[in-house]
């Protein structure tokens, strides 16, 4: 019979957005590394990497092709795919490695910036599901079932001291801390209010509409339904040549339901492109202070929905 | 990888949305011209040969040379006016045996992938043909152009190859004349063959050029800049975490410390 391990078809389960940091003792709480979500399916034979669409990411990280050999049995992981620079996980790098195809420029960039993969949860172990475990208990088999080197790590958590944990982060200029409830069960594709976070900066994927060239700005949307609806634009950090090297398809008329007023001459793009903006946290719906991160690969544009 | 480009399968009434991947990478090192003296970047300008200046997209307009030295004016409306109309559908028109395409007519290939959701018809679409040896035959607009084009189905999944249209073949330039072979020859000639056969291995063959060619670049890269430190065995992202812990053991700790010394003296 076929099963998770077989299949590979697994959707994470998925965080809920920014909370205020609180304190508890029935939770736990952990670095949120600014990576790439990734699930390992891991047994005596190979390593296969997948993102949030399924998509194999090997190829693209291939420094850790032989991290199957840091498992003691077959196993399929939950976890975050990193780069580091500096010493602290790098997206910018991240992002514009999953760009490459080329092979030779692949090797320059991993024995420069080698990626890894830091392990926080187990969704499967000893040919079974074990999801509908507590989490608490699915961290100690991840720790007996892993042994870390310079590839993979598991994730460290600490209990109770949410608040404090945040704190540190924020100093850091860390991307922030995820709560998760001790007693959470793993549910595929799922939302619940047992697995939160909290974020220095609020973050949001946006579809790229379209470019002004003379302000360098990107024109943002997001989809209500099947609507492609503006929601604002960003500047800062998006590069003069944004259009060459995304390779935007430049098309006639603007993809937006209706068009904002702009003094400026606007470049139309077909609306394929997703990005990641940042901002200053805030109660009204503005993005305050943008900042163009990046490029997602991991998102297509209609999962981009006005929350 | 990025979608290089979408599109729905339509067979009868059902629609099957998919995607586009490329199924090769140019891995070929490509190398920059370089001022001699600078080491800056060689460009380009477009000048007008009749007047010299030097001209910018916007002065550029399209002509096809019928005669030497004549041209005909195409304006960007008369072009877009002809243009096909996008078409995002892959009109499936008939059915084939695989065997039976001339592998002549292959262009390139894309890895076809179904859209969430689409999966199973995906899968019902692919077995099928599997289980028959067939291929389904289909016509699509990829950027501009009209594509012919064949869905072949593997064991992982499609393959979309886009065909060459029959006038796009040249003819084989020569006749080979029918030779009459002795059989002693034919039969040695198979025999040959038969001694050399063996299963095609794709990994046994590698561009040697390139390989020595990559070996230089990265001995020259590695030279200038001290590549990080190899860490070994040691992993960063443990000591950031741990960093973390150790320092919010440490507020706990002086906290702890802070609030028994208040409580034992109430001077801090």
């Amino acid at each position: 019979m076929m099963d998770l391990f077989d299949e590979k078809a697994i959707n994470p389960m998925l965080i809920k957005d920014m909370m205020n940091p609180f304190n508890s003792k029935d939770w736990i709480y952990e670095l949120k590394l600014d990576g790439i979500r990734c699930i390992a399916y891991l047994d005596n034979l190979e390593t296969d990497l997948r993102d949030k669409r399924n998509m194999k990411l090997l190829p693209r990280f291939p420094e850790l092709e032989m991290i199957y050999h840091q498992i003691k049995d077959k196993c399929i992981l939950d976890g975050e795919l990193i780069v580091l620079k500096d010493g602290v996980p790098d997206f910018y790098e991240l992002q514009r490695r999953s760009l490459l195809t080329d092979t030779f420029k692949i090797q320059l960039a991993y024995k420069k910036y080698p990626a890894s993969f830091v392990a926080y949860d187990i969704i499967y172990y000893n040919n079974k599901d074990v999801t509908d475990l507590p989490l608490i208990e699915r961290k100690k088999i991840l720790q007996d079932v892993l042994v870390e080197n310079k590839s993979i790590a598991i994730s460290r958590f600490i209990e109770e001291k949410g608040i404090e944990l945040f704190n540190i982060a924020d100093q850091q200029k860390l991307e922030g801390v995820v709560a998760k409830r001790k007693d959470s069960k793993y549910y595929f594709d799922k939302r619940t209010k047992d697995w939160v976070k909290f974020k220095r900066m609020a973050d949001e994927d946006f579809v790229v509409c379209g470019y002004v060239k003379k302000k360098n700005t990107l024109i943002l949307g997001q989809y209500k339904g099947e609507a492609l609806i503006y929601k604002g634009s960003v500047s800062f950090g998006v590069k003069q040549d944004f259009l060459s090297v995304y390779n935007c398809k430049e098309i006639n008329n603007s993809p937006l339901e209706s068009t904002p007023f702009c003094k400026e001459e606007v470049i139309w793009i077909e609306p394929n492109l997703v990005c990641v903006v940042e901002y200053m946290p805030n109660t009204k719906d503005s993005l305050r202070q943008p900042v163009f991160k990046g490029i997602r690969d991991d998102v297509v544009p209609n999962e981009c929905q006005v929350k | 990888m990025a979608v290089a480009h979408k599109g729905s399968i339509s067979m009868g009434l059902i629609l099957i949305p998919i995607g586009m991947y490329k199924t090769t990478t140019d891995n070929d090192i490509h190398f920059n011209q370089l001022d001699k003296e600078s080491k800056a970047r060689i460009k380009y300008k477009k000048y007008c040969s009749h007047c010299n200046k030097e001209v910018t997209t916007s002065d550029i307009i399209k002509g096809y040379e019928y005669e030497k030295d004549k041209y005909v004016i195409m304006t960007d409306d008369e072009l877009e006016k002809i243009k096909t109309k996008k078409d995002k559908s892959i009109h499936i028109i008939q059915f084939a045996k695989m065997i039976e395409i001339d592998p002549i007519f292959y262009e390139n290939d894309y890895y076809g992938l179904p859209d969430v959701g689409a999966e199973k018809a995906f899968e019902l679409l692919r077995q099928s043909l599997l289980s028959q040896k067939k291929v389904a035959i289909a016509k699509t607009v990829i950027g501009t152009r009209e594509n012919l084009i064949v869905l072949y189905p593997t064991n992982e999944g499609i393959i979309v190859k886009t065909l060459f249209y029959q006038d796009e073949i040249v003819e084989i330039p020569k006749k080979i004349p029918k030779m009459k072979l002795d059989k002693n020859e034919l039969d040695m000639a198979k025999m040959l063959i038969e001694n050399m056969t063996k299963p095609f291995d794709a990994a046994e063959f590698k561009d040697e050029y390139q390989t020595r060619l990559r070996e230089a670049i990265m001995t020259k890269i590695q030279g200038k800049e001290i590549i990080s430190v190899d860490n070994g065995e040691q992993n960063n992202v443990i000591d950031l975490m741990e960093a973390l812990q150790r320092s919010l053991e440490l507020t706990n700790s002086s906290d702890a410390k802070s609030k028994t010394s208040k409580n034992k003296k109430s001077t801090a």
